[in-house]
């Protein structure tokens, strides 16, 4: 028992304070000791954030706001249609079929705090570089 | 509570490369003047030559608004910061 809860018992047995402000304290006091429970920021103040880099240096970092994404998501379909004929054929063959993505759903899912984890957290051995983190996250 | 929100002036493109630095500063005002001049003379287009084209330019000037809305909101920030070999390209807002 902490020191504090065990001085407003005292105070209650000593008659210095009623019973019901006494459960007040304590209620209090345990109210302190809880950890701030999480909630999901504005999607104003919120960043995707993508992140690679190497044990010396960041190699790239893109911070995007998350409610810039609602409106890009929109336009998703038409950015694929930039994608290079020989990396659509090659992701393809891979069995990765980028128009089965819906973008939107995916932000939606971002932005109500469904998805927590990081979208992507890949470490790769880079010949030149040595080893390389590519991070993709919400925060 | 009511808080007024920093927003970003400035828009500054730097590239680096090697020794050399060129910084590209960009007021953003200007972004969303014309922005708005553009959609005011899409609107007027779109009423004397009414078509029925799906394709509507003035939403389109209204959705760049938006993300333009979006982007100044931060105040100070990194967009963009891309090493690769000799070259660095940074996108800050201000």
């Amino acid at each position: 028992m902490s020191e504090e809860k065990r001085r407003i018992l005292e105070m209650i047995q000593e008659g210095k304070i009623t019973a019901s402000e006494g459960m007040g304290l304590l209620t209090a006091l345990d109210e302190e000791a809880l950890p701030p429970m999480r909630t999901s920021a504005s999607p104003h103040k919120r960043f995707l954030r993508v992140k690679v880099y190497t044990d010396k240096a960041v190699k790239v970092n893109v911070n995007i706001p998350l409610a810039l994404m609602k409106v890009a998501s929109k336009f998703a379909g038409i950015g694929l249609k930039y994608i290079p004929d020989d990396a659509r054929r090659e992701m393809e063959k891979k069995g990765i079929d980028l128009t089965q993505i819906d973008v939107e759903e995916l932000v939606s899912a971002i932005e109500q705090g469904l998805i927590e984890e990081k979208l992507l957290d890949v470490d790769v051995d880079d010949p030149k570089e040595g080893k390389v983190r590519v991070e993709v996250y919400v925060d | 509570m009511l808080t007024k929100e920093k927003k970003s002036r400035l828009l500054l493109i730097r590239i680096r490369h090697r020794r050399m630095s060129l910084t590209i500063p960009v007021a953003l005002y200007i972004f969303e003047d014309l922005l708005r001049s553009f959609r005011e003379l899409f609107l007027l287009g779109e009423k004397v030559f009414p078509g029925k084209n799906k394709f509507i330019p003035s939403a389109v000037m209204e959705l760049s608004l938006y993300a333009y809305q979006e982007l100044i909101r931060h105040g100070r920030w990194e967009m963009v910061n891309i090493e690769v070999e000799k070259t660095r390209v940074l996108i800050e807002f201000y």
